[in-house]
């Protein structure tokens, strides 16, 4: 039977099924015990097992069942209700995709058991002659109480078969029993990978069902006791803390598919749907015309076309990206529509500079909010930013692509310096597959915010005059803020934007935005505080950019901080006192905590106290290990910031000196990660950037090969296994500096990992740990006799 | 409590519907109607049809992202789109069924309706592009008529509007401003009026509670008789509309068996009706839960308080008759009453309609005088009313007349703080107590009942709290209810010989407006009223206080305030009552409440200086 005809069979076998429900057990709610039994759960939990939270839920199982082109989702809950607020379990929406089907019941606390109604299960309708884009269904559990069980089966179908996905499952309330059970036909193959965060575990077993002629198998998942997601400020969406399964297709009705495994091969996949189409005439040949007509310099054609590309296209980064087959929006339709999201917009912009014969690659980048990916952990749905690398004759440039207000060269904080795979973009004309490649993308040294601020006493006030430059992500959250609301709007939202970041009087604004740069200049006054005994007090005015970072920000806390934007923030205050006035000096610091530093300057010269404030940040991730740390940074740091000044005309300030203060973090370093070095805004490949490595003198030179680089921060290290025996008990100990200064404590990372004979095994930080030098050192151990390696030194000492 | 209560939320949805794009178009419209006119034709009392037209220009980048956005639902179908898009270059483009698509209304779980979002999508849109669009309503249920919205975030150039209607037929219509050119026809058995206007310019909305339609203007349009399902409406006065509410709602306040039994076991413990009527409150509070479920008659018409009773939830005036059934049945006499909850909207006295009530309460009128419940406030006591309710007037089918409800106002929405605190080196360690009284009792009582203690410190701290002052500690414990105790641990900084210290860490939300730059045509919301009392009294042992020692009192058309500082019994003492009004400003006025808040800033008081 030829794949048509195989196709058409397994569409006539889906729809008989459907009909008949051959595949589908029949809908039933079991008996409760008996459910509860054959997940080993004898006993319903109580209230006092869980005194903080509304509802529990007992059981959440959802099962993957693959047929042929299609495929169900069934899932199962059993939730008790715990107290009133745990009522709002009892509420239920679901898609609807192609059909669904649901049953469900209210089990009381005296057994009595209340059926939930056809009636009650509201389905939307279709009510006009236009076709429905979703559907939906939505129920509430009959006469829900305290104390009360929920349980409900919902079956949902979908036209398209099970690729791939990222499960995970914590709920919004504590989940007893957690389990994913995933069965398809003999000819369908998948692979899963499994989070399991500590103190949880998700238990596997395969098994075969047979269902009517049919094996299948059948994977199940298991999972005891997950806590409930936690909302908490500036936090990803997706939560490391999280347990899971992900989930993803390798053999679909006999033929493999090999690219949620292999990064290259990902890409190959994706290259060959992003392909830039040659423009011989037509709107988008205009639009290129007209842009590149107005310069004969490449740098400027690039910019000219990025620029009104950027004001034409409005990007939305909102809609999930699909994962079977990237149907993405043809230029001639995002030209036309005006819309696009990231990828439609890369596309674009890859069809004019394609058309322009300049090399483009599509890069797509792993960001903070994801969990982390790796060269040998290939995942696609962990790749949620878009860039384009473009290479004319004057240089290569990058392309932020998720928003618009970019410039040309400018990255995003959630951009920069983390994993990703490149794609070379062909033409329509060329047949050669394209292959992805790993890369790391670039860190850049950015100043977000820069403020001055000049205060001068008068009578009543002091007279405030406040200079300030944003670039990188404020520049461009304004800057798209322009395109869309234009310039009027921008100028009242650059009034509102510095009188809530001045504790001021604002009298005047003005600004003016040039390339990458938003520069603000407002003139004001602070009021003159008497505090009695002839002093008066002057408190801090300035707030700082929207960084935010309170104590209570790590505070009971369990996911990781996501911070909103790298590079500096800084405030610089030049306070000039009255003739006559001496005025107090607030305490100065200086606080490392790796990657973030924290100065905070004052000092009195030629009778002016200058105050500098300045946050350095160089990675947006902070893992919950290094909390306390960074705790007790925020509480140096709100201590300073809202500094007050005393001015006294009988009284003598002198100056406290400078404290200062190392925090070390808990540095992590992820296993098994291999990088391409970024040198001077050049990417090579991983092989190259170690060809440059420092062969470290190793005692036992004969056993392993220990090489290392390290590049803004970016610390690569290979470690060769040179014998025919597996290396075990995998011990690597950095000793690090940060910001120039030299750490007496030193990171040690127990690697679980076991190096073959005659293979490498690649160890990177492509965040969280931000070095200027290390000193590596690697113990190790083959057939019990210990061994080591090191210490060498990368970096500059 | 829920901020905006839902009775007839299919009225109200289906409003917000139509305005979701507007409201999309918030900061700015990018776009403007250039014409709109609607043609109603009434048919009888249960019936009529509509075409509108609408002709809108592209004016930026922004508007490009324009669509139209219609509600349908069992009583209002969609027909004969058809539309047009000419820019200028290229041929005019016609709006295909493509460009349409129909989506379920799905706003939360906890919210079903049976209203579906029509969703005209106009192709190939630039700047300067004209969209002319033309549909049919058919209404099933004069109810849904055309709203005729004349001014809105959009600048509109001309609106008119058509009502052709039979003779016998007696029109009625909300007021009408003089912007609006009014002209009746009489053609044989049918009448018309037509309403015209032109020049309108975009009108918007910040601030708390906010939403575009308490800023836009429109004219709603109800024959004096007309027929929803099987019971008719006359709109002669509110004694009619009373009537109408209580014909279809008859029987809906019985009771059964487990009904009373319930109902016994309180009189068996309470004999005072106002002790009777708490507890059955009370008891509707810990038990039901609220959820909105407008389907078809069900926007309008109650549930039985039965069916209520054994379903455990219900929307504003399900638990309103589940909760009259019981008080009746405890022989105390109760009515629902019917109520817009919405911020900016004021009664029009005299067009006697249900489109002007979103929400349904019950009026208790013989314990104190007459009382206000409304059954789906969770944490409110008997008598305490949301702020948003507070002196408008309700009708009460049943008494058949209109009642107005009493004006707490900031009385009614206070936190009140108290901090004792102790000077030890260079620590403050300070321990205290907050409670909160009206919509502002929400604070305290976020799933109080659930929450975790992380949760609670997070929660709090950030609702009450200047989040980014040094406080180097923070701890909350519920004490009841109803109050919380707090911990907070602060340093000293030195000043030479000087020391300063935080004495006031709480958050004023009112002062995040004085970045607000106000413009013409643009109006703000300031919400629900709220009053914070704050008292702060410090053990300094010996140490000399160094900040003079004084009183402000300022009564200002928007805020009040007094602060304090005094040393009494050997502690120093600072207190901070401050009581922002709510209401609804426009450019003007925000800039002088804007002025009243700089003062209130420049006079706040944090820190105190102390010797060393």
């Amino acid at each position: 039977m030829g794949r048509l005809g195989c196709i058409l069979y397994i569409t006539a076998f889906l729809i008989l099924a459907h009909q008949t429900w051959l595949f589908s057990e029949p809908q039933r709610l079991a008996p409760l015990t008996e459910t509860l039994q054959g997940y080993g759960i004898h006993q319903m939990p109580s209230k006092e097992d869980y005194p903080e939270s509304g509802a529990v839920v007992v059981l959440s199982e959802q099962e993957y069942r693959q047929f042929g082109e299609a495929h169900e989702k069934r899932i199962h809950k059993i939730i008790k209700i715990l107290t009133h607020s745990g009522s709002s379990a009892a509420t239920v929406a679901l898609p609807c995709p192609t059909s669904c089907r649901i049953e469900g019941r209210t089990i009381k606390s005296d057994g009595r058991m209340i059926a939930l109604p056809s009636r009650d299960v509201v389905r939307s309708q279709n009510r006009s002659e236009f076709s429905s884009a979703f559907s939906a269904v939505q129920f509430v559990f009959p006469s829900a109480e305290p104390g009360d069980v929920l349980e409900y089966i919902a079956t949902l179908s979908y036209v398209e078969p099970f690729f791939v996905d990222d499960y995970r499952f914590a709920e919004n309330y504590p989940v007893l029993k957690g389990v994913l059970i995933l069965t398809h036909p003999d000819d369908f193959s998948y692979s899963y990978i499994r989070v399991s965060p500590p103190d949880t575990s998700v238990s596997v077993r395969t098994d075969q069902v047979q269902e009517a002629t049919f094996h299948r198998i059948r994977t199940i998942f298991v999972v005891n006791n997950v806590a409930a997601l936690a909302e908490e400020p500036y936090s990803s969406g997706f939560q490391d803390t999280n347990p899971g399964v992900r989930l993803f297709i390798q053999v679909m009705s006999g033929h493999k598919i090999d690219f949620f495994t292999d990064w290259q091969k990902f890409g190959g996949f994706i290259g060959k749907a992003f392909i830039a189409k040659t423009l011989r005439t037509g709107p988008i040949k205009d639009f290129v015309q007209e842009q590149i007509s107005k310069s004969s310099d490449p740098t400027q054609q690039l910019r000219s076309i990025h620029d009104a590309a950027d004001r034409r296209i409005e990007i939305d980064s909102s809609p999930g990206r699909a994962l079977s087959g990237f149907p993405y929006q043809t230029a001639e339709e995002v030209f036309k529509s005006g819309w696009g999201t990231p990828e439609d917009f890369a596309l674009f912009l890859a069809t004019c500079y394609r058309n322009m014969n300049w090399a483009v690659d599509l890069i797509l980048v792993n960001s903070s909010e994801k969990p982390r990916a790796s060269a040998t952990s290939a995942f696609p749905p962990d790749l949620d930013l878009v860039l384009l690398k473009v290479k004319t004759t004057t240089g290569e440039f990058y392309i932020d692509c998720n928003s618009n207000g970019m410039n040309v060269g400018m990255l995003s904080s959630s951009s920069m310096n983390r994993f990703a795979v490149g794609i070379p973009v062909l033409m329509d004309f060329q047949s050669v597959p394209p292959m992805g490649y790993v890369m790391a993308t670039p860190s850049l040294d950015v100043v977000q915010s820069r403020m001055d601020v000049t205060l001068r006493p008068e009578a009543q006030a002091w007279n405030l005059q406040a200079h300030w430059s944003m670039q990188g992500d404020l520049y461009q959250q304004l800057s798209a803020y322009r395109i869309q609301e234009g310039d009027a709007r921008l100028s009242t939202k650059i009034g509102e934007l510095v009188r809530s970041e001045l504790h001021a009087r604002i009298q005047r604004v003005d600004y003016k935005m040039q390339a990458g740069e938003v520069v603000v200049d407002a003139t004001g006054s602070v009021p003159r505080r008497s505090m009695g005994g002839g002093i008066t007090l002057l408190q801090s005015p300035a707030e700082d950019a929207g960084l935010h970072l309170s104590s209570s920000l790590f505070q009971d806390r369990g996911t990781p901080v996501i911070l909103p934007i790298r590079g500096e923030v800084s405030v610089t205050y030049h306070i000039q006192p009255e003739a006559g006035q001496s005025l107090s000096i607030p305490q100065s610091y200086r606080v490392d905590c790796n990657p973030v530093q924290y100065t905070f300057s004052a000092g009195l010269a030629n009778r002016e106290l200058t105050i500098e404030e300045k946050w350095l940040i160089r990675d947006l991730k902070i893992a919950p290990e290094s909390f306390p740390k960074f705790l007790q940074l925020a509480q140096y740091a709100s201590e300073a910031h809202h500094w007050s000044v005393l001015s006294s005309a009988t009284d003598q300030f002198s100056a406290s000196p400078i404290q200062n203060v190392s925090l070390i973090p808990f540095a992590s370093v992820a296993p098994t990660q291999s990088l391409a070095i970024h040198q001077n805004q050049k990417i090579v490949t991983p092989a190259a950037a170690l060809s440059n490595e420092p062969q470290v003198p190793c005692a036992d030179a004969q056993r392993v090969q220990l090489t290392g680089s390290l590049n803004k921060g970016n610390l690569l290290i290979r470690v060769k296994n040179l014998t025919s025996q597996p290396i075990d008990n995998f011990d690597l100990i950095i000793e690090y500096t940060a910001f120039g200064r030299p750490s007496s404590r030193r990171a040690e990372l127990h690697q679980d990992v076991s190096i073959p004979p005659q293979a490498s095994h690649f160890i990177g930080s492509p965040e969280e740990a931000m070095y200027d030098s290390a000193r590596i050192t690697v113990r190790f151990s083959q057939k019990g006799v210990s061994h080591q390696c090191g210490p060498f030194q990368i970096g500059s000492n | 409590m829920r901020a905006v209560p839902d009775w007839f939320e299919l009225m109200k949805t289906i409003v917000t519907l139509l305005l979701i794009f507007w409201n999309a178009m918030l900061f700015a419209a990018g776009y403007q109607i250039m014409e709109k006119s609607d043609t109603v034709t009434i048919q009888s009392g249960t019936l009529a049809t509509e075409h509108h037209v609408l002709v809108v220009r592209i004016l930026t980048s922004q508007g490009t992202h324009y669509a139209e956005e219609l509600a349908v639902n069992s009583y209002i179908e969609v027909s004969g789109v058809q539309g047009s898009v000419s820019c200028r270059t290229g041929k005019p483009r016609n709006i295909e069924h493509g460009d349409v698509t129909e989506v379920p209304y799905l706003q939360s779980a906890g919210y079903i309706t049976d209203v579906n979002t029509l969703i005209i999508q106009p192709p190939d849109l630039e700047p300067g592009c004209e969209v002319t669009l033309q549909y049919d309503r058919t209404i099933k249920s004069l109810l849904f008529l055309t709203s005729w919205v004349y001014r809105s975030s959009v600048p509109i150039q001309k609106a008119y509007l058509s009502v052709t209607y039979p003779h016998a037929m007696n029109l009625r219509y909300s007021s009408l401003d003089p912007s609006i050119t009014v002209k009746k026809n009489e053609n044989g058995a049918t009448s018309t009026l037509e309403l015209q206007t032109s020049n309108q310019p975009a009108q918007t909305i910040f601030g708390d509670s906010r939403s575009e339609s308490d800023v836009e203007k429109s004219v709603d349009l109800l024959p004096q008789e007309c027929v929803l399902d099987t019971w008719k409406l006359s709109t002669e006065n509110w004694a009619s509309v009373g009537a109408w509410y209580q014909s279809m709602s008859a029987g809906a306040t019985d009771a059964d068996e487990l009904m009373s039994a319930v109902v016994g076991s309180i009189v068996q413990q309470q004999k005072d009706p106002e002790k009777i009527a708490a507890a059955l409150y009370e008891y509707i509070q810990k038990n039901f839960f609220y959820v909105a479920m407008e389907m078809g008659i069900g926007g309008y018409k109650p549930r039985r308080a039965v069916q209520t009773f054994a379903k455990k939830h219900g929307d504003c005036k399900d638990l309103a008759f589940l909760y009259i059934a019981l008080l009746k049945t405890a022989g105390i006499e109760a009515y629902p009453a019917l109520i817009d909850a919405r911020w900016h909207t004021t009664l029009n006295p005299d067009f006697p309609s249900p489109l002007q009530f979103n929400h349904c309460i019950v009026y208790i009128p013989k314990i104190r005088g007459g009382i206000w419940i409304d059954c789906t406030a969770k944490r409110m006591k008997l008598g305490q009313i949301p702020s948003v309710l507070q002196g408008r007037s309700a009708l009460v089918p049943g008494l058949n007349q209109m009642v107005k409800l009493p004006d707490l106002n900031v009385q009614s929405n206070v936190i009140h703080m108290t901090i004792t605190g102790k000077l030890s080196g260079t620590t403050m360690e300070m321990i205290g107590k907050i409670d909160t009284t009206g919509d502002l009792s929400e604070i305290l009582s976020s799933d109080e009942d659930s929450i975790s203690a992380r949760d609670r410190n997070r929660y709090v701290r950030s609702a009450l709290l200047e989040d980014s002052l040094p406080l180097e500690g923070f701890q909350t414990t519920a004490k009841t209810t109803d109050e919380l105790e707090v911990h907070l641990t602060s340093d000293a900084s030195s000043a030479g010989p000087y020391k300063l210290f935080l004495v006031n860490p709480v958050r004023y939300p009112a002062l995040e407006n004085l970045s607000f730059s106000p413009e013409k045509n643009q109006y703000f919301s300031l919400g629900p009223s709220r009053s914070y009392e704050l008292m702060t009294e410090a053990d300094l042992g010996s140490v000399r206080i160094v900040s003079p020692l004084e009183r402000k009192q300022v009564n200002g058309k928007y805020l009040n305030y007094t602060l304090e500082t005094k040393s009494e019994a050997g502690k120093f003492v600072y207190r901070l009552n401050v009581s922002f009004t709510n209401g609804y400003l426009d450019d003007a006025q925000m800039k002088d409440y804007q002025s009243e808040l700089q003062q209130f800033s420049d006079d706040l008081i944090r820190v105190v200086v102390i010797a060393n």
